[in-house]
């Protein structure tokens, strides 16, 4: 079939959550290497819309980061 | 009243001065405080002087230290009064666990993911057949024109 008009393609690849690649059961608050890839530069914690995480890793990342924000691993802002 | 759970705590010692004995003693009053409680230390390990993402109490860093213990579940909001009474101790933090983590496995120097990313994308494009991108791209499109 003819394909070429209509519908502008757009390939976007398909988000997974990193955390199940990895098979991680648990998300360690002292991991914070690790953490500080799901924060802004402004050390927001990015959503899971973005990162493609599921709910339950994602429920995992953000108790963690709290933690590792409390113990000055991580910052609350960033600049 | 003899159920204990295993607890994992970290704590920021910051005593004035880089001697390690007067750390060590700080350490020592952790040890004899869970010890009043009936608590039993499991294991003691220090994570090295590390600087704050911000400051406490003007301090600018601090010497971390990572104590796994078993004790009563009642005890613990005594010790955590306990804790905060010493001005040694900067922060602390503790946590129930299940089961006590390795410490050859903390991740203390941040280390280097580039095989870990490299491993991620191959298991991406093994998983994800072009026929099904494919699909998605449409719904997506789709749910778009609907808005």
């Amino acid at each position: 079939m003819f394909n070429g008009i209509g519908k502008k393609k757009r390939f976007l690849k398909r988000k997974r959550c990193k955390f199940c690649i990895d098979k991680v059961t648990m998300i360690d608050y002292k991991d914070f290497e690790r953490l500080r890839k799901h924060l802004t530069e402004r050390g927001k914690i990015i959503p899971r819309r973005i990162t493609g995480n599921c709910a339950k890793h994602q429920r995992q990342l953000t108790s963690a980061i709290k933690r590792a924000r409390f113990m000055a691993l991580l910052p609350y802002v960033m600049e | 009243m003899d159920k204990k759970n295993m607890y994992e705590s970290m704590f920021i010692i910051y005593t004035g001065d880089d001697d390690e004995t007067s750390r060590n003693k700080v350490i020592d009053e952790i040890q004899t405080e869970l010890k009043k409680q009936k608590g039993k230390v499991v294991s003691v390990y220090p994570m090295g002087k590390r600087t704050f993402t911000y400051h406490i109490k003007g301090k600018k860093d601090g010497y971390y230290y990572l104590i796994n213990f078993e004790v009563n579940p009642l005890a613990i909001q005594k010790l955590v009064e306990r804790f905060k009474i010493n001005t040694s101790i900067l922060r602390e933090l503790i946590i129930k666990v299940d089961k006590f983590s390795d410490f050859k496995e903390l991740p203390i120097s941040g280390q280097s993911d580039h095989v870990v990313e490299k491993a991620e994308s191959a298991a991406y494009e093994k998983e994800i057949p072009a026929g099904e991108e494919e699909t998605i791209v449409d719904e997506e499109i789709a749910a778009d024109e609907q808005e």
